[in-house]
């Protein structure tokens, strides 16, 4: 007989909104309402203020400059480092088609302030160039935009090259063999047919590089910062640092955070427009042998820049963290006889902060990407296979956080939490409002991978079991959630690996006695105690890479690098 | 196993109509086949009996208890109705043991495992899978997770089962073979099947009876047989078997014999069934297999002209003119004929079809 009742699907997507409404819609809009009702009615004076105040529109600019420059640099590299390793004959591919993509690995503030270590004024390579030419004055001193620019490359190619590499992989490649056969030289086939055909994939790959770049905090804190170059992101940050000095600095960084996110969504759009003209059919599911081109006598030459790429990204920032780490003071001579694992005790034994920074960002580790998976899976289930209105508008809503720069949402959540809401309830200054923030910043990932699992979740699956005699209730349970199960778990470690070397947001939210590993390294390397910070990121580097390394195996490698 | 009722069905999508009228009496144990071109609404029609779409009007009865509809505001779930189903797609869950697939409706009927798994093993058994029942689904070919979901389809004893294109995945052999294998298991079990299918060698190979679709109406409904030989229009002529299509002009001979005059200038006269009264113009169908050639002397017909002629193996197909009409012609045996042979045709067995009933729209996608 027909029934219409409420399923308890509805009650669970009705949650869900109750959830996201709190998680994402009261941080966001909290952020709009300070940036547009900056004394409680309707005014732009925060934006003409911004405009007003070179101090504060330079910022925009410097953020434009160093995103579109790193963007391009990082592309290019990564582009031509991904053709190199599926397409040529270059020695030791193999190897370098997992090394290129490590650096990915290490947080972009840790590799900052390796870089630092290596060329900053003092330096490995200027006190090395100082005491061998006996002199005081440094052969280079490297701070600001193109520092950060520098840094930004580094930790920024194999974004670009896991992207073009998946898409040369994924290539059909009897597109080039046909052109081949057409008489074309290999050279030619690259320029002729596998450029362009690659052009859409390289395009989505800059703009991903671009968006990391535009709201990335941690290099141009550590490379800008102290030298008073500011970009949008540590513009946000020092006012609200100022706030309790500049009355009306939250509106400010509120509305440049609009500012920001604004910049941010216009590039992703023109650029996707323009992209979605020229999309090729190019890419065929199955992963078959490309030709592979004879680089003949550039061959050498190829494998050794890919070696420079290899030693300058990975091995030299990584050898100067571990160096510094291990030496009593900053600036004595790295030798064997100035070397103590002193740091190491201090870090890990004697400094609180350290201890509990570290215990924290364990804890939100593992917390962040459980709840957002329930709830992503909730969401997804309600757009993806309820079709309902709210499910797929919930959708929509629960990518924003992760959409928007992590300093915007940090500060929505400052603005939404300053205060005690529902009576004495706050959870600002406490552990909670960074479990909260993540959960809703990575909530995205959950989603996708869950719907994603969902939409491959053929209907004739489930049909099978309904007419096998299954009731919805049964067909979920043997059918779709076995199926699902795989989505599940890469999802659960995607968000598992950035909360552990997480920074933005919890640079913003941290409070004495609730700091997270991140926080922990920077407020360390703030303080002028570099060996102890590099101590402690070598802790935060060996946690990551271990923890890299479990998720590759415990997911045959589709999660990790 | 049961009857199958569907009684002046109709559904519609947002205002278009996928099905519209439709009525169709299954018999107990027969196998009928739903046949059209892609987009007739015969998938729809099955997914109805499923209950996986609900008709906008009509009623859906199965046995004795009606299991759809709307007017009485029934509808019976998917999962209470008792059916075996093969999918398009196989929908063998890959997360699952092949005797796991198989016992699974089982589950859902009272049964202690031990004997599910007996009765899986022997509806297994019965597709020709013995001993395959602790494989994985992605460890089979395509044809063996055919029979998977066949016998997932069967092993509980459905009043039912349909079948939605199931062999359409599988290469040619395989298909020719799995049709045999159908229709026996069929005539083992008594099963009562709907099957839908755009292939007609399908539908001629297993049905008692086919419902032959057009854009969500029943076209003809018949055997294999009377679909073929005696088809109901032009249309139903054209998408069952090839068959030229001549358009004539009804006429008698100078003795007096009923017949049908071709082309333009009517100068061929065919001797053929005329419906009485009838005297307006009209279709002429003839099979290629119907048409006789034979050389000038030899035997008596019309003039004709070869124009093209290609060896097939077990026919060679001519394409023959007429004045001005094209007929094309399938002769088994080795007689050879070139192009430019002046040749004698017979039309044999011709069905004429009245102008009006031509009208009835026509296009093949």
């Amino acid at each position: 007989m027909k029934r219409r009742v409420l399923q308890p699907t509805s009650v669970l997507i009705c949650l869900a909104g109750i959830t996201v409404a709190i998680l994402v819609v009261y941080p966001l809009s909290s952020l709009m309402l300070k940036a547009f009702m900056p004394a409680g009615r309707l005014s732009l004076d925060s934006f003409r203020e911004i405009f007003s105040a070179r101090e504060n529109y330079v910022a925009f600019y410097r953020s434009m400059f160093v995103s579109s420059v790193a963007t391009v640099t990082s592309t290019v590299l990564g582009a031509f480092l991904a053709w190199v390793v599926c397409r040529t004959d270059v020695p030791g591919r193999r190897f370098f088609k997992t090394a290129l993509a490590v650096p990915l690995l290490i947080p972009p503030f840790i590799s900052a302030m390796a870089w630092l270590q290596l060329v900053g004024p003092a330096g490995y390579v200027n006190s090395i160039y100082m005491a061998v030419r006996n002199t005081w004055d440094p052969l280079f001193v490297i701070y600001g935009p193109w520092a950060i620019i520098l840094v930004m490359t580094v930790s920024g190619y194999p974004l670009a090259y896991l992207v073009v590499r998946g898409g040369l992989e994924r290539m059909n490649p009897e597109m080039e063999e046909a052109a081949q056969i057409s008489g074309a030289s290999v050279f030619k086939v690259m320029r002729d047919v596998t450029l362009p055909m690659m052009a859409p994939t390289i395009g989505s790959a800059a703009l991903l590089v671009f968006g990391s770049k535009l709201e990335n905090f941690g290099v141009p804190a550590v490379m800008g910062m102290p030298k008073n170059y500011f970009v949008m992101t540590t513009k946000i940050y020092k006012l609200i640092h100022q706030s309790f000095v500049i009355p009306n600095a939250l509106s400010l960084a509120a509305a440049m955070s609009i500012l920001l996110t604004v910049a941010a969504s216009v590039v992703l759009l023109v650029t996707r427009r323009y992209l979605g003209r020229r999309q090729y059919t190019v890419i065929s599911g199955k992963n078959v042998q490309p030709n592979i081109v004879r680089l003949g006598r550039s061959r050498r030459p190829v494998a050794a820049f890919c070696w420079l790429i290899v030693i300058t990204t990975v091995v030299l920032p990584l050898a100067a963290i571990v160096l510094t780490s291990l030496t009593k003071a900053y600036g004595l001579p790295p030798v064997p006889q100035n070397w103590s694992l002193r740091n190491f005790r201090y870090v890990l034994f004697e400094l609180s902060t350290a201890r509990r920074g570290l215990r924290n960002s364990l804890m939100l580790a593992v917390v962040s990407p459980t709840v957002a998976l329930i709830l992503g899976s909730l969401i997804a289930y309600g757009s993806v296979k309820t079709k309902s209105r709210l499910g797929q508008a919930l959708d929509v809503i629960a990518n924003m956080p992760y959409s928007v720069p992590g300093t915007v949402f940090a500060l929505g959540m400052i603005l939404a939490w300053n205060k005690t809401v529902f009576g004495s309830l706050s959870i600002y200054n406490t552990f909670w409002i960074l479990g909260v923030a993540y959960v809703a910043r990575y909530l995205a990932y959950g989603v996708r991978n869950v719907g994603a699992s969902l939409e491959q979740l053929d209907a004739s699956l489930e049909e099978a079991a309904r007419i096998s005699g299954a009731s919805w209730k049964w067909s979920f349970r043997d059918i779709v959630i076995p199926l699902v199960k795989p989505g599940l778990v890469a999802g659960w470690f995607l968000v598992f690996l950035p909360s552990l070397r997480e920074l933005t947001i919890s640079a913003l939210l941290w409070s004495p006695g609730n700091e997270t590993l991140g926080v922990a390294v920077y407020n360390l390397h703030e303080g002028g105690n570099i060996t102890a910070s590099s101590a402690l990121a070598v802790v935060m580097v060996a946690a990551v890479f271990t923890a890299n390394w479990v998720v590759k195996r415990l997911t045959k490698g589709q999660v990790g690098y | 196993m049961a009857r199958v009722i569907l009684e002046s069905i109709t559904k519609e999508f947002d205002g278009v109509r996928a099905v519209s009228d439709l009525s169709v009496s299954i018999g107990d144990g027969q196998f009928v086949t739903f046949l059209g071109p892609s987009g007739c609404g015969k998938t729809t029609t099955l997914r109805m009996i499923a209950g996986f779409i609900e008709p906008t009007a009509g009623r859906v009865i199965i046995g004795d208890s009606v299991v759809s509809s709307p007017s009485e505001h029934v509808l019976v779930q998917p999962e209470e109705r008792n059916i075996g189903m093969v999918f398009q797609s196989y929908a063998v869950w890959p997360h699952m043991k092949v005797v796991d697939n198989v016992a699974y409706p089982l589950k859902f009927r009272r049964m202690h495992s031990r004997q599910r798994r007996e009765r899986a093993e022997q509806a297994l058994a019965m597709v020709h899978l013995d001993g395959l029942a602790d494989r994985y689904p992605h460890q089979l070919s395509g044809g063996q997770q055919q029979r998977v979901a066949l016998a997932r389809a069967l092993v509980h004893e459905p009043d039912v089962m349909l079948l939605d294109e199931p062999l359409s995945n599988l290469d040619a052999k395989l298909r020719e073979d799995m049709r045999f294998e159908i229709k026996e298991l069929q005539s083992r079990t008594g099963l009562t099947i709907v099957y839908v299918t755009h292939d007609q060698g399908e539908a001629m190979a297993m049905s008692d009876c086919v419902v032959v679709m057009d854009q969500g109406r029943v076209m003809q409904i018949g055997s294999p047989m009377e679909v073929y030989e005696q088809p109901a229009d032009q249309w139903v002529a054209g998408f069952i078997g090839l068959t030229n299509l001549l358009p004539c002009r009804v006429s008698e001979s100078e003795d007096g014999v009923r017949g049908v005059r071709l082309g333009d200038a009517g100068n061929v006269f065919v001797p053929c069934k005329t419906p009485p009264g009838e005297t307006g113009n009209g279709l002429l169908s003839v099979r290629p297999e119907n048409i006789v050639i034979s050389l000038p002397g030899t035997g008596a017909g019309i003039r004709a002209v070869v124009e093209r002629a290609t060896y097939m193996g077990h026919v060679t197909d001519y394409l023959v003119r007429v004045e001005t009409l094209s007929l094309r012609a399938q002769i088994m045996g080795r007689v050879r004929l070139k192009i430019g042979d002046d040749v004698r045709v017979l039309l044999e067995d011709p069905i004429f079809f009245p102008a009006q009933r031509c009208a009835t729209p026509t296009p093949m996608p």
